[in-house]
């Protein structure tokens, strides 16, 4: 039960891109360094301002929510584990709840989060999965006239869609806050389930 | 990964060079505003109560010539009343890691102990959680501690009182592009007319650019001080506002002394007003120079901000349709507020920390009760800062440097 409101997370959320699980190497042996209060699969809730203020705005301003420090399975596409993205729990490596891969590797549906920046696979960050959260369009958005409130769905490479149809399907994400845009981040209520780990 | 062998020869047989305990500091900054404030001897500690309550005098008895022998109607009208005010809680906190750090008590630090020690990071986190509640206060001193209301675009009700919400009438936009129309919870220009009211002076262009400040803008400052019987000594404003202060007064050759005072500001002397120069004062270009705006780098935590999560960049805002005519802010109309000054009597201020030690720069440590080792660690200051006669004080916005 590593439900965390007291915990360093040494950069900012969306910045967070280690080679340990505590965030911390001995830049020597390579091993980690045990120490500081930070462990894989942390996971706590922020307000608006607290997440505001653990944002670095080059990857986007973060908002109110749940995020989780997890790894990024070694197997993920590279590619697909960017901001903005979408992440699951791994094909073939269920159920770990602290393992996630990319949309490509992963069982749809199952465990759905977000990415707030670039992680390489095999790699430690934090990423959101409750709350309001920054997720990016696909190339194309299959709904004409897509508006704030509509559904979203994950899609090929872990972007987003606003489907001609608004019925929730196990690709669903969430109710867009903003009017989705192709190639754009836009903000999204995620309806995800919430699942200690 | 690991070499093979680990250690070369050098590093097998070499440490180095590192000043024991010694950090440099390369965020936060020193400022002037509260120091000169404490100086004067505003410093007046809460010692308790619902409120603070500070009286003043809006009315007068009446009275006339009269011829003797006459008779008059003696009517009673009230005189005095009161402002209000709260202590505002501030806190700076950081966990701690018992397994990583000592606190001083020697049961913990594992790992940061012993002679390898060379940075106690435990006196690093009691260091910086004052430096950031200082920053708080001291940034929040320029702007206000009211909730959003008509003419109020931002909600600080938890923050300090400062000068943006003092030093304003109830009809012109103070620097921020707040018109206060109240303060200590009286109406201003109501019943007690303009007993707690301050004109701010525009000192941009008639279409809202921003221009330049000169030795009349300070006659003038200095005269709306005095007119009401105030004695304006500090003077506080921007480094690029003291820049364009300093320009201006040498460019005109005025008679001004150039002095160095004691707490290593270099300060100008007008007309008995010492002027200072605060980096953290309102300003459209100190963010060109400190981490005051934006994500302040890709750390997200390397900027500085108040106790609302903003900081002092100044802005534009559009004037009223009717401002004052002693503002000399043009009407409707987008002003760009550039650099601010601030003419003050020092003695008309009052900063009210608590006298309760918990909470003045107090601790709180406060265990997570199923975590081995982490700890919360709070730091605590309850203040407030106000001034109780705002019409012996003056700002002026609207020049560059």
């Amino acid at each position: 039960m590593p439900l965390q409101q007291i915990l360093p997370t040494w950069l900012a959320l969306n910045n967070c891109n280690f080679t340990s699980p505590s965030a911390m190497t001995d830049p020597l042996t390579g091993q980690p360094y045990y120490a500081g209060g930070l462990n894989v699969g942390d996971y706590f809730d922020t307000t608006e301002q607290e997440a505001n203020s653990m944002s670095y705005l080059a990857n986007g301003l973060l908002h109110a929510g749940r995020y989780r420090f997890v790894q990024v399975d070694s197997g993920a596409t590279a590619a697909n584990v960017k901001t903005g993205t979408v992440g699951y729990m791994v094909n073939g490596g269920q159920p770990k709840l602290n393992l996630v891969t990319s949309y490509d590797k992963g069982i749809i549906g199952v465990h759905e989060v977000i990415y707030l920046n670039i992680i390489t696979p095999g790699n430690y960050g934090f990423v959101q999965e409750l709350g309001v959260a920054n997720v990016l369009c696909g190339a194309t958005i299959t709904k004409a006239g897509a508006v704030t409130g509509d559904v979203l769905n994950a899609v090929a490479n872990g972007v987003v869609d606003d489907p001609t149809s608004q019925t929730p399907v196990i690709a669903t994400l969430g109710i867009a806050l903003d009017p989705p845009n192709p190639n754009t981040r836009v903000r999204m209520f995620m309806t995800a389930t919430s699942v200690q780990g | 990964m690991a070499t093979d062998p680990l250690y070369n020869e050098i590093d097998a047989s070499t440490l180095e060079a590192v000043r024991r305990g010694v950090v440099f500091q390369n965020l936060f900054v020193d400022t002037p505003f509260q120091a000169k404030l404490r100086r004067a001897g505003v410093w007046d500690p809460f010692l308790g109560g619902s409120g603070m309550r500070e009286g003043f005098v809006y009315g007068r008895p009446q009275g006339a010539a009269v011829a003797p022998g006459q008779t008059v109607t003696v009517a009673r009208q009230q005189m005095n009343t009161a402002m209000k005010f709260y202590p505002k809680a501030y806190v700076s906190w950081v966990p701690i890691d018992d397994w990583e750090l000592d606190d001083g008590s020697g049961t913990g630090g594992v790992i940061n102990s012993g002679p390898p020690l060379v940075i106690n990071q435990y006196q690093i986190f009691m260091e910086l959680m004052v430096e950031m509640i200082n920053t708080m206060i001291e940034m929040d001193s320029f702007r206000h501690g009211q909730a959003t209301a008509i003419g109020v675009a931002d909600n600080r009700v938890l923050n300090s009182n400062g000068l943006a919400e003092a030093l304003n009438n109830g009809i012109d936009p103070s620097w921020d592009g707040n018109i206060f129309s109240t303060y200590g919870a009286n109406v201003r220009g109501g019943v007690i007319g303009p007993a707690l009211s301050a004109v701010p002076l525009w000192l941009g262009t008639p279409t809202g650019g921003t221009g330049q400040i000169d030795f009349n803008a300070l006659m003038l400052m200095w005269g709306a001080c005095t007119i009401t019987g105030g004695k304006p000594n500090l003077g506080i404003t921007n480094v690029l506002g003291f820049v364009a202060v300093a320009n201006a007064l040498d460019a005109q050759r005025r008679d001004v002394s150039n002095t160095k005072h004691d707490i290593s500001w270099e300060g100008l002397n007008f007309n008995g007003v010492d002027i200072y120069a605060d980096p953290l004062a309102p300003s459209s270009q100190s963010s060109q120079f400190l981490s005051l705006a934006g994500g302040g780098g890709a750390a997200g935590n390397n900027n500085l901000i108040d106790g609302a999560g903003a900081n002092t960049v100044t802005g534009t805002f559009t004037s009223p349709l009717a401002p004052s005519v002693a503002s000399k802010l043009p009407s409707n109309t987008l002003c760009t507020v550039g650099e601010v000054l601030f003419f003050l009597e020092a003695e008309s201020f009052k900063i009210r920390p608590t006298n309760k030690r918990g909470w003045n720069y107090g601790l709180r440590r406060a265990p997570m009760p199923n975590n081995v080792s982490m700890d919360a660690l709070f730091c605590r200051l309850g203040t407030n800062l106000y001034n109780v006669m705002p019409r012996h004080n003056s700002q002026a916005y609207g020049f560059s440097a």
